[in-house]
């Protein structure tokens, strides 16, 4: 619900999109949310110049890349984000909106798998969705910032490909750096 | 339920740029990619050169096995034990601006935390503890790595096992195309002789580097392009005691105590280079001050010491009692200030040093930027002869 808006746009905040997951699972998706996915922007603009009658809520975009739970996550925390659209609030509208987003994000992390992460952050690369990829990017360094060498690499399914002999050079070389890393 | 097995390597990057650089060097040993990614010197970091590092070397003087060295990342907020076999002594390692260097008997120099070791033509006069200052020349176009020059000032010569106090040391300039040292006029009288780093504070900014004494509030800068010392002046606030010149990224700072009828307290000011005019701009809270020491003495401040750069800095307390107790102070510029709402600079406690801290008989203390590419490909400037420890 917006209050009075400066500069109406042709097409209204109200508007829906739906988008089709990989399996089949259809989203109904408020035009102003979807538009943060710039994937699916350039696909609704084209189809918006190709075909000036199927417009909105008749036009159902293809995500075969994305799964629909990642892509439930993906909304989530796209309509959580300021609207570009929105009037912009004094300071202190400004603060209470960024303290809930910051509890509505740590509460988000707490309930993701590590290995989720992963998946989000695909889609949100597929999508162009600039700000979750931006967020879930610094959530999984967060995750792996101290996390062992072992566990990085079973956790990006990386081969080493280093020999026992280069490894332990260079792990007797940084040993300083080695010290306190979490337990796997 | 995933279609991607793994990530691409330009996602996998950008997420590496976010990590700090303790994690990126452990990381540079998953895979080989790995390592020719985060060792390339296209790869940046965020944690960037605003954050740098602060480095206590511990030195006991009868018993070498009892130095320590420990090495602070802000942006992980953790500490770390360097290893013992990192070579220094209190009279001849001093360190600017990323390096640490040897100035006598030879004249060396490493990139922190990288084992590479370069050595230069020597010194026309070698010397202890001098003060040093790195730049890098716009004149050297030659090669691809710009070389750094480096400036000393002052510093001491031993005849036989006694200081010469008498010695007025020429400042010498480093050319790193030719390997040479150049002479230029020696640090100005009003500074006392004898060994630098304890009374004088030095400070590059822009295309000057400047001598302050700690103690006297003398200040004078050096032309690095004319080769001319300014007039000495006295650069003291009303009520300081004593103070630490610090070049940080975009302002020169005066940092030190102030007393006043209130009490004592540790400002720091900002310093117009122009016309050394200081405006006050951020002050310690009180209890982080006071956490710092434990015992109730008049001279207890005395034990503060102050380094910085970039938009750190940090202050500590070179006594053992408290395990030497450091915090840091974040400087936030025009523009960090309006995002976080105010022009409040943010200072908080560094966490204790990991267990056994030993006793000192010296501390070295300064605060340096970290270079990641330096301390994977082990490269460093490249003059004259080099090797590795």
């Amino acid at each position: 619900m917006s209050n009075t808006s400066e500069n109406p746009k042709p097409s209204s905040s109200s508007a829906k999109m739906t988008l089709k997951t990989s399996d089949n699972e259809l989203f109904e998706v408020e035009e102003a949310v979807a538009m943060k996915f710039c994937t699916v922007k350039q696909y609704f603009e084209d189809e918006k110049d190709s075909d000036v009658a199927a417009r909105g809520s008749t036009t159902v975009i293809p995500l075969p890349n994305v799964h629909s739970a990642v892509l439930a996550t993906l909304i989530s925390y796209g309509k959580k984000l300021p609207q570009s659209n929105a009037v912009a609030d004094n300071h202190e509208e400004e603060e209470t909106k960024k303290k809930e987003r910051k509890k509505y994000e740590q509460g988000l992390l707490k309930n993701l798998m590590p290995g989720e992460l992963l998946d989000l952050i695909s889609a949100a690369n597929y999508l162009d969705f600039k700000e979750g990829l931006e967020f879930f990017n610094q959530a999984l360094a967060d995750h792996i910032q101290n996390k062992s060498v072992e566990y990085v690499r079973k956790f990006f399914g990386i081969k080493n490909d280093y020999e026992p002999h280069e490894e332990e050079k260079y792990r007797e070389e940084y040993a300083w750096a080695f010290e306190g890393v979490d337990e796997d | 339920m995933t279609e991607f097995k793994s990530l691409s390597v330009d996602l996998m990057e950008r997420i590496l740029c976010l990590l700090p650089i303790p994690t990126l060097i452990r990381a540079s040993t998953v895979c080989k990619l790995w390592y020719s990614i985060i060792s390339s010197s296209t790869f940046s970091s965020s944690s960037s050169s605003l954050h740098p590092w602060f480095f206590l070397y511990g030195l006991h003087n009868t018993s070498s096995k009892n130095n320590q060295s420990f090495a602070f990342d802000p942006i992980s907020n953790l500490w770390f034990r360097l290893p013992s076999n990192t070579s220094f002594s209190n009279n001849n390692t001093t360190s600017a601006a990323g390096f640490l260097f040897t100035t006598a008997p030879t004249f060396s120099f490493s990139p922190v935390l990288s084992r590479h070791i370069s050595t230069t033509s020597p010194l026309h006069y070698s010397r202890h503890n001098p003060l040093l200052g790195v730049f890098y020349s716009s004149h050297n176009h030659n090669h691809n790595h710009n070389r750094p020059s480096f400036i000393v000032v002052g510093g001491v010569r031993f005849i036989g096992n006694l200081v010469d106090i008498e010695d007025r040391l020429a400042v010498e300039m480093y050319n790193p195309d030719l390997d040479s040292w150049g002479i230029c006029p020696p640090l100005p009288s009003d500074f006392p002789t004898g060994f630098s780093s304890s009374s004088l504070s030095s400070a590059l900014f822009k295309g000057r580097f400047y001598v302050f004494g700690i103690n006297s509030s003398f200040v004078s800068s050096f032309d690095l392009e004319t080769h001319v010392w300014s007039n000495v002046q006295t650069l003291r606030p009303p009520g300081v005691s004593f103070s630490f010149l610090i070049s940080c990224k975009d302002r020169l700072v005066l940092a030190g105590i102030c007393n006043s009828q209130a009490g004592s307290s540790f400002n720091l000011w900002r310093i117009d280079e122009k016309t050394m005019e200081f405006s006050e701009f951020a002050i310690m809270p009180q209890d982080l001050l006071y956490s710092l020491f434990d015992s109730d003495e008049d001279d207890k401040f005395a034990c503060l010491k102050c380094v910085g750069l970039g938009d750190l800095i940090y202050v500590f307390n070179e006594d053992y009692h408290k395990r030497y107790p450091a915090c840091v102070c974040e400087i936030t510029t025009a523009t960090t200030a309006q995002q976080s709402g105010g022009g409040k600079c943010k200072w908080r406690r560094v966490p204790q040093l990991p267990s056994p801290v030993n006793k000192f008989h010296q501390v070295i203390s300064f605060c340096s930027t970290v270079s990641l590419h330096s301390i994977l490909r082990g490269r460093g400037g490249d003059a004259g002869a080099e090797a590795y420890v």
